[in-house]
């Protein structure tokens, strides 16, 4: 595996990428056969990340935390959210959002209108649609 | 379809845990509550079909499409010295086991 080096000349992360494994409680919309997959970092900094199926290998998604990219999304998540997942409070999950990579960055979109949850202790995760109407479903990482 | 009327205050039951009430009617509205175990599940037609949608078209990107991406981060990165550093992943995420992808 190739060492990159970051410029934040963080020495103490480690190169070698280990999979957080992932159980939907409720399967992502479209794809019920699919509740197991495998969460690993694509590229060395983890900005973006493979959640590819247990199931069917070739079943993949790519996912990024979306605080990289847009600075002011911080989505409440209800109760019966942390609840499907286990967790007792907001700082027990993740929070990912889906990608849709037609070509390249430039063309990337985000879905930020449902994010997937996940339980930081378990891996139990949910993609939840949020309430608020404004997010959408296809925002582009870059502008 | 099953086609029923129901007062404001009423329930409609499906199965054995699924409850679907009339919270409200204003208009042409109708304000309508939902009890059901698989409640995150539940959605409005039109979200469902595009969140179906949307996760359709997200599934299974060009590798080489990826590929771009990730070498486009990273020269973005290189380029603008005033943008954020990608942030490092948490520790406690990570277990022993499987290997990279």
């Amino acid at each position: 595996m190739t060492t990159m080096t970051e410029s934040t000349g963080d020495t103490a992360e480690s190169t070698e990428v280990l999979a957080t494994e992932i159980t939907f409680v409720e399967p992502l919309l479209g794809f019920e056969e699919y509740l197991g997959f495998d969460l690993t970092d694509i590229d060395p900094a983890g900005v973006l990340l493979s959640l590819r199926s247990r199931l069917d290998p070739a079943l993949r998604f790519v996912l990024t935390r979306p605080e990289r990219f847009f600075a002011d999304y911080a989505p409440e998540l209800a109760d019966v959210v942390l609840e499907a997942v286990g967790a007792g409070d907001p700082a027990a999950v993740s929070v990912y959002v889906i990608l849709t990579i037609p070509t390249g960055l430039a063309d990337a979109t985000a879905n930020v209108r449902a994010p997937v949850v996940v339980a930081d202790d378990t891996g139990r995760a949910v993609q939840v649609v949020l309430d608020d109407e404004s997010l959408s479903m296809n925002r582009p990482l870059v502008s | 379809m099953l086609i029923l009327t129901r007062r404001v205050g009423e329930n409609v039951i499906v199965g054995d845990d699924i409850v679907i009430s009339v919270i409200e009617v204003r208009g042409d509205a109708v304000r309508i509550g939902i009890q059901a175990p698989r409640s995150l599940s539940v959605h409005r037609e039109e979200v469902w079909l595009e969140l179906q949608k949307s996760n359709s078209r997200a599934a299974r990107p060009d590798d080489s499409a990826v590929g771009a991406t990730v070498k486009e981060l990273l020269r973005d990165g290189e380029d603008a010295p005033g943008r954020a550093a990608p942030p490092s992943p948490p520790p406690d995420r990570r277990r022993p086991g499987r290997p990279a992808d």
